[in-house]
């Protein structure tokens, strides 16, 4: 045959609607042709038409078997394939729903934690040759590894040659002025050649030049990315800042994502700080790049022998008494990869679960349809084929999980990282990216394999095989296999139970702490968080340092207070919640044998109006309180009951000197009600509360503000007054339900994160259930139908599939309560108004998975009812 | 009678045969489709059944291969049909088939005329 008649061929063919349009004319004309002879052979009409269709055999098989001579043999062939799968799953829907859920939910965590471990754990540092850069640290004699004391930095530099750079560093928490408003940011101190170690380059600007690393050269600095967008409006001309006060010219601003060693902002020479101390001060971390040709173990080996010499040399002199070589992605990531991975370990567990429930939701569907697939084999459809059937019905159930997975991976990372940011290293890189998408395909695709193989296997040959064992008395592999199945499901409801009893705990506390009364109210108030370290030099022996800082406190809060729309201003020098106020031991009437242990606060007069702390008993501060009157001092109720548990605390004096340096007595004038200091679920601490107008103004305040409307509305008005009043004032401002619920983000992301795998857990048991007893049905259809045929009342057949079904719930619900109880154990601490072995959360989980579980026995229970025992005898 | 038993005589295409007669029928000149199917019963004195059902798949396949094209024309009793005609290729092919089929054929009757063995 020459190439044209078979391209020509492939034209015609590749015209398709022509193609079938000939085919049609032709049979037609050949049924039209017959009819005509036969009726000329003396039949009637209509036998002459039955006769020629006879003939023929149906026309549609008849096309069907035409076209598939010129269809494209495979392509067409798993297109036809999957339209049959489709058209399968569109009619159960059930058990379409059933098995794309399961999978989403395995591939979707799988998905989700893969991105995790990947952008985390697997990829390298953003850096070039990332692998390549390491962490000194100091080996103490016992094992333990410290930062690096200077002298010993610059001996290790000098003495050993596998650095290609090395440079030192020390990071601290500033005041940054001079951009948009006064931050408080992370300042590095490094060596120049930060830099070369991690070949990174500006991408406005200059890195340090060597006559910029002393002392004396006037100071300059490098800003983050997000430090120049955020705090310097992102304009090309740098200016200058100023840190702790000084100036700064600003050179450079490094590339997206930088921002070594963490959420650095700004880089400044390290030559500021002046002089090393003493080589037992643990001050600085040392961060290097190998050189080329040397490897990890010879670094190693070369720093470790320089230490033991100096160790020998200096003796007591250093507390190094060895050095070690971190990866700096080891360090950086160090035990999150761990629990990463074993997270990956546990959700890989999750998704083999799935694969095992959907194989026997396949299996069921497969003996359900076993006179489909037996006619279809009956019609001349080989094995292969039916097998290819199987995986491609597999291959869509999996695509359409993995669909849903992908989705549901996106929406998972979005939710763990918008609910905690700081829990894990690196996680500004994590997001579903391609190396992602190309994992879930991977992971479809075996899912698809697997599956599709098992259910061709035992669906379409081995089970026939099998069933006339069975039919033989050889029971045990198919019980074997029977007992398996139902153990897997009995597991899977105790891992349901268990997760679900701890998420429902977590729950019931989480509840009931938001339902706790912090002693304040939180909705309408923003919180200023200052700190005036930057412009004044606050010494407790400075009067009028001390002085010029309570005007700047009173002038504040005085401006403050006439914008339109706030109702109440107030101040302390720490807020409840936060757990970091000061806190110590005081005199009792100056009696140094009767102390007392309290929480110490000085507040402005309008800070228990504004934060809405209820006066109980005497009076607050009021204008009278000045400098030079008697102190007074306003107690919290439990610090009066803790005290003075027999008489009246107010009219008593306490000396709290320890606090702010004045000894003076505090005459308690007031009893005001309670706060949360340190968390929702910590217990009431004693507090005396000073006022700032008597006491020395604390170095931070917080400035609480209340507003008639949305106080978030306020926040740009508060920031200019903030500028006109001081430009070098650095101020956080925060609604206080922020605050509040700030110190919720460890509990919210635990009961997320144990409250998704409990929802994935329920899932796929319930799958799991509704696939057993599916499958167990379809099996027993001729044993039904002789219950059936010998009286068995629909109810009994009922019972029966149901009463199986409820068996293993009730199994799994029984392991899973001990399981739980050990878990609730394990996290009794987070747990809050609720005990481990909380009865409530116990008895409803408990019901809702039985329940839950019946209802999945309940499909495949009413097809066992609905079996017609003449069809089913027949079955064989 | 006559009628019936012959029905019961008729003998069912073996596998592969069909393509070889098809190009046999239309060695003489083009026909379409139903003429094709008469005319391998009539001319093997209808001992032949040709499945009707069966032969445009054929007919698909031997002009998938180019031994046959198709081009449509009007019929002895004025109905449009498809008309096939052998190609070069298909003609050469028809030759091959006929020696192979010729061997074959012999091969089998020579087997069957053998004389008969005792049992090995």
């Amino acid at each position: 045959m020459s190439l044209w008649t078979h391209l020509g061929y492939l034209v015609r063919r590749l015209d398709r609607r022509r193609a079938e349009r000939d085919l049609d004319d032709e049979l037609r004309a050949h049924l039209d042709l017959e009819i005509e002879g036969n009726v000329a052979a003396g039949m009637s009409m209509e036998e002459a038409i039955r006769a020629a269709r006879r003939k023929l055999g149906s026309i549609a098989i008849a096309r069907e078997d035409a076209r598939a001579v010129w269809q494209l043999p495979l392509l067409e062939a798993v297109w036809r394939d999957l339209r049959h799968a489709a058209r399968v799953l569109r009619a159960r829907p059930a058990y379409a729903t059933a098995a794309v859920v399961s999978l989403a939910l395995g591939i979707g965590v799988c998905t989700a934690v893969f991105s995790a471990v990947d952008a985390v754990v697997l990829r390298p540092l953003p850096y070039p040759g990332a692998d390549r850069i390491v962490e000194l640290r100091e080996v103490a004699g016992d094992g333990h590894r410290m930062r690096v004391a200077e002298a010993n930095y610059q001996d290790v530099r000098a003495r050993t040659g596998v650095f290609d750079s090395v440079a030192e560093y020390a990071v601290a928490v500033e005041t940054v002025t001079g951009g948009t408003w006064p931050v408080r940011a992370v300042v590095v101190s490094a060596t120049r050649d930060l830099f070369r170690v991690f070949r990174i380059h500006p991408i406005v600007g200059r890195t340090l030049l060597p006559e910029e690393s002393t002392a004396a050269a006037p100071p300059v600095a490098l800003v983050s990315h997000d430090f120049w967008r955020r705090a310097l409006g992102a304009r090309p001309e740098l200016g200058g800042v100023r840190v702790e006060g000084e100036s700064y010219a600003v050179v450079g601003v490094m590339p997206p994502g930088f921002d070594f060693p963490g959420r650095g902002d700004v880089w400044v020479a390290r030559e500021r700080l002046g002089g090393g101390g003493a080589r037992t001060a643990h001050n600085w971390s040392v961060v290097g790049r190998l050189r080329d040709g040397v490897s990890l173990e010879q670094a190693r080996a070369d720093v470790s022998a320089v230490a033991v010499r100096l160790k020998k040399e200096l003796g007591e002199g250093t507390d190094a008494a060895d050095m070690a070589l971190i990866r700096l992605q080891d360090q950086i990531v160090g035990d999150a990869g761990r629990a990463l991975w074993i997270l990956l370990g546990a959700v890989g567990l999750l998704l083999l679960i799935a694969v095992a429930n959907v194989a026997n939701l396949m299996l069921a569907q497969a003996a359900a349809r076993q006179k489909e697939i037996a006619l279809r084999a009956a019609l001349g459809a080989t094995r292969p084929r039916l097998v290819r059937q199987f995986v491609t019905e597999a291959l869509l159930l999996a695509l359409l999980g993995a669909g849903l997975g992908v989705l549901l991976a996106v929406a998972g990372v979005d939710l763990l990282l918008g609910l905690d940011r700081a829990a894990l290293p690196r996680a500004g890189e994590i997001s579903i990216d391609l190396r992602a998408l190309a994992f879930t395909a991977g992971l479809s695709i075996a899912v698809a394999v697997a599956l599709g193989l098992v259910t061709a296997l035992r669906g379409s040959g081995v089970d026939l095989r099998a069933s006339v064992a069975e039919a033989g008395g050889q029971r045990t592999a198919g019980a074997a296999r029977a007992r398996l199945r139902k153990g897997l499901v009995v597991a899977q409801v105790a891992l349901a139970f268990t997760l679900l009893t701890g998420a429902g705990l977590l729950a019931r506390s989480f509840a009931g702490l938001i339902a706790v009364d912090p002693g304040f109210r939180g909705a309408g108030a923003v919180a200023i968080d200052l700190s005036v370290t930057a412009t004044t030099t606050l010494t407790k022996t400075d009067p009028a340092a001390q002085e010029r800082v309570r005007r700047l406190y009173v002038e504040l809060m005085g401006r403050i207070r006439e914008l339109p729309g706030v109702t109440a201003v107030g101040a302390a020098n720490a807020l409840p919640l936060g757990g970091d106020g000061a806190n110590g031991t005081f005199l009792i009437d100056d009696d140094r044998s009767r102390t007392g242990d309290a929480e110490y606060r000085v507040a402005s007069p309008g800070y228990f109006q504004t934060m809405q702390i209820p006066l109980l008993r005497g009076r607050l501060f009021g204008p009278g309180d000045i400098a030079s009157a008697p102190h007074v001092a306003v107690v919290s109720q439990s610090m009066a009951r803790a005290i003075w548990p027999d008489g009246d605390a107010i009219g008593q004096r306490i000396q709290f000197g320890n606090m702010d340096g004045d000894s003076r007595l505090l005459n308690v004038v007031g009893i005001v009600g309670d706060v949360r200091d340190s968390g929702l679920d910590a217990a009431f601490r004693p507090t005396v509360y000073a006022s700032t107008m008597q006491r020395p103004p604390p170095p931070t305040l917080s400035v609480v503000v209340r507003a008639r409307a949305d106080p978030l509305g306020l926040i740009p008005e508060l920031r200019a007054v903030l500028q006109r009043l001081d430009p070098e004032l650095p101020a956080e401002i925060r609604t206080l339900e922020q605050i509040a619920a700030s110190t919720l983000d460890g509990r919210r992301f635990s009961l997320v994160l144990l409250a998704v795998f409990a929802v994935v857990a329920f899932v796929l048991a319930l799958t799991g259930i509704y696939g057993v007893t599916a499958y167990s049905v379809g099996q027993r259809t001729r044993e039904i139908g002789i219950r059936v045929a010998l009286g068995a009342r629909p109810r009994a057949v009922l019972g029966m599939v149901v009463g199986e079904g409820a068996v293993m719930a009730l199994g799994g619900v029984a392991v899973g309560a001990a399981a739980a109880l050990a878990l609730a154990r394990l996290i009794a601490s987070w747990l809050y108004g609720v005990g481990p072995g909380d009865p409530i959360t116990f008895v409803v989980v408990g019901l809702a998975l039985a329940g839950a579980a019946v209802a999945a026995c309940w499909v495949p229970a009413r097809r066992a009812v609905r079996v017609d025992p003449i069809v089913a005898l027949r079955a064989d | 009678m006559t009628e019936r038993r012959r029905e019961r005589e008729r003998i069912d295409l073996l596998q592969g045969t069909l393509d070889l007669l098809i190009l046999r029928t239309l060695r003489p000149g083009p026909a379409h489709g139903h003429r094709i199917a008469h005319s391998i019963e009539e001319t093997s004195g209808d001992v032949l059944r040709v499945d009707h059902g069966s032969l445009y798949p054929a007919l698909q396949r031997l002009e998938r291969r180019g031994w046959i094209t198709a081009e449509w024309g009007t019929s002895e009793n004025n109905r449009r049909a498809r008309y096939y005609r052998l190609t070069a290729a298909g003609r050469k092919q028809l030759g091959a088939e006929s020696t192979r089929w010729e061997q074959l054929a012999q091969a089998i009757a020579r087997v069957l005329a053998a004389p008969e063995r005792g049992e090995v």
